[in-house]
């Protein structure tokens, strides 16, 4: 089939990532407001054209919050897979490529790594290094580690026996040209989708460490530390909780949607 | 029978190996009980004294083993800035937050089996979309934003329960429970939704084959073909993710707590990761480690119990 229609899911899950990159982007430039300028006679405020998601219980600009908010996200996301991938990439192809005993440690190792919740081993590096944007990124990073390892591992040992890669070896290329310049590309489609998931897993899992208060700190804007400085004030202005939980929201289906899509095309 | 008990050993193994990282990565980040007890201003004799008295400068290995012992003993040390026995401050929080989590587990077993039945038997048809479109969303909501719209919803809308208002479980067991319910369903929401996805392509997947023809031929009704051979074999995915909810479940535990106001173990936790009361850091660290993977014995266990195939080898 050469002309193939993307999905629905594609679809719609492209348009809300790519809404998502331009409020990184958006928010990179220039916020409409300071994220930090505080205005007693904002307090509360209600949304209008001026503000269009209103102003928080210090007369912040919740919009401007947002932007800068999704920003840290996404930072903390890219970071987060980054690690995750590269680390991943590396353990699984060595493990899958040579096997043996080296493959034997790593992926026991691996497996109890594995058998516990990411959110669980971020917390675990968090309360060694401490709280904060980049020790976030690190924590979640080494938590997202054995789920590539794993997938990019079952992927070596499949590709490795394939024709292609004989035909490399008879030609004299080093084990480690056919690993990354005949087996990664090939193992490409497969590494995509759960790149995708991760960066669904990364969001889930900054905003959650960034609500319990050990993520990205203030004054800087995170959607979860949004939420919970907003949950406060609940029975004063519910809004200022629904705007930071909808974006957020948003951001996660668009990621699961994208993957799934992705998934759907191959 | 041999085969659970190499299970049930390796479970030990990997325990004792998760202690060993534990206590070897707490050893490593700089300050002990010693510095922490007497403060920044301490002399470096005094120090030096307190460490010996309390035994800190004992081979790294008798220390850990000291510290593994006394810990499966219930022992768990003191804790840096209460002074309080660790033991003590987690004494009758456990079962919050267990009964908190096995809520949510009967939630999502009660729902998501009959919904994802439900979603196959329309497949293709306006019920089975919906409920796919449903799923999607509630997947995209962290469990802590669910949180608080139901707190909006129910708490603050329809007043089924007082936002902030915990009631422990020593004190009254019905309104603890009338509590706890709408925290347990703010962890089941997004798991319900993943379970019926599973359920739902699980269940298409073993529709086309032989074995289900074979029984149709026989001359069972879709009903029965259904209860008796397809949902059996379709469950085994499921089951694998039910275990993986269980630890999720109780790791994420800790955020929900704190959305709910609950004082479990969560809580704890957390101030104590602020505090670097590293003593107490730890202990709730094994706790959860220890749940995690008694889970996943159990689910290992209760695989070998639903599906034959699995006791052979």
């Amino acid at each position: 089939m050469k002309k193939k229609r993307k999905s629905l899911n594609f679809i719609i899950g492209a348009v809300l990532v790519g809404l998502m990159l331009i409020m990184v982007v958006w928010g990179w430039i220039k916020t409409p407001y300071d994220p930090n300028a505080m205005n007693t006679a904002l307090k509360f405020a209600r949304p209008s054209l001026a503000h269009p998601f209103g102003c928080d219980n210090f007369g912040r600009d919740v919009f401007s919050r947002i932007l800068q908010g999704v920003g840290n996200t996404f930072i903390v996301s890219v970071g987060t897979v980054a690690i995750g991938t590269i680390v991943g990439i590396l353990l699984g192809g060595l493990c899958g490529y040579y096997g043996g005993w080296l493959d034997e440690i790593i992926m026991r190792c691996n497996d109890v790594i594995f058998a516990f919740p990411s959110i669980f081993m971020a917390l675990i590096v968090i309360s060694l290094i401490g709280p904060g944007k980049y020790q976030v990124i690190l924590a979640l990073g080494i938590a997202f580690v054995p789920s590539f390892a794993r997938l990019v591992r079952s992927e070596f040992m499949k590709q490795k026996n394939r024709d292609y890669c004989l035909a490399a070896e008879l030609m004299g290329a080093s084990s480690l040209r056919i690993m990354f310049v005949h087996i990664l590309p090939n193992a490409f489609p497969v590494i995509l989708s759960s790149v995708i998931i991760g960066f669904n897993n990364a969001v889930i899992a900054e905003a959650g460490l960034s609500y319990l208060g050990i993520g990205v700190q203030p004054p800087e804007a995170s959607l979860g530390a949004m939420l919970s400085d907003a949950q406060t004030f609940l029975y004063k202005d519910p809004l200022l909780c629904i705007f930071p939980g909808v974006v957020m929201a948003l951001m996660i289906l668009g990621f699961a949607l994208l993957a799934d899509g992705v998934s759907e095309d191959k | 029978m041999k085969q659970l008990l190499k299970k049930f050993a390796s479970m030990l193994i990997t325990l004792l190996i998760v202690s060993f990282l534990v206590f070897l990565a707490f050893d490593l980040i700089p300050g002990d009980a010693a510095t922490s007890k007497l403060g920044t201003q301490a002399t470096p004799e005094r120090v030096e004294a307190l460490r010996e008295q309390m035994g800190l400068n004992r081979p790294f290995f008798v220390r850990y083993f000291d510290w593994l012992f006394s810990f499966l003993r219930g022992d768990m040390g003191d804790s840096y800035s209460y002074g309080k026995s660790v033991s003590s401050m987690l004494a009758g929080k456990l079962p919050i937050t267990v009964t908190m989590v096995l809520m949510a587990f009967v939630l999502i077993v009660l729902v998501s089996i009959p919904v994802g039945i439900l979603a196959t038997r329309y497949q293709g048809k306006f019920l089975d979309r919906a409920i796919q479109v449903i799923n999607q969303l509630f997947m995209a909501i962290p469990p802590f934003f669910s949180g608080i719209i139901i707190t909006l919803i129910f708490g603050v809308a329809l007043r089924a329960f007082t936002p902030g208002g915990f009631v422990s479980y020593t004190k009254d067991v019905g309104k603890f429970i009338n509590y706890m319910i709408f925290p347990a369903i703010a962890i089941a929401i997004p798991k319900v939704a993943m379970c019926v996805k599973l359920l739902r392509t699980s269940i298409l997947e073993q529709w086309p084959q032989d074995y289900v023809r074979t029984a149709y031929s026989r001359g069972n009704r879709t009903m029965q073909v259904l209860y008796r051979h397809v949902l059996k074999n379709a469950m085994i995915p499921v089951i694998t993710f039910f275990g993986m909810t269980l630890s999720d479940m109780v790791a994420g535990s800790i955020i929900i707590e704190q959305v709910f106001n609950i004082p479990g173990i969560g809580r704890i936790l957390l101030t104590s990761i602020s505090n670097r009361d590293y003593p107490v850091v730890e202990a709730i660290i094994m706790l959860i480690a220890f749940l995690v993977v008694f889970i996943n014995f159990l689910v290992d266990v209760l695989y070998r119990i639903i599906d034959p195939r699995m006791r052979e080898n």
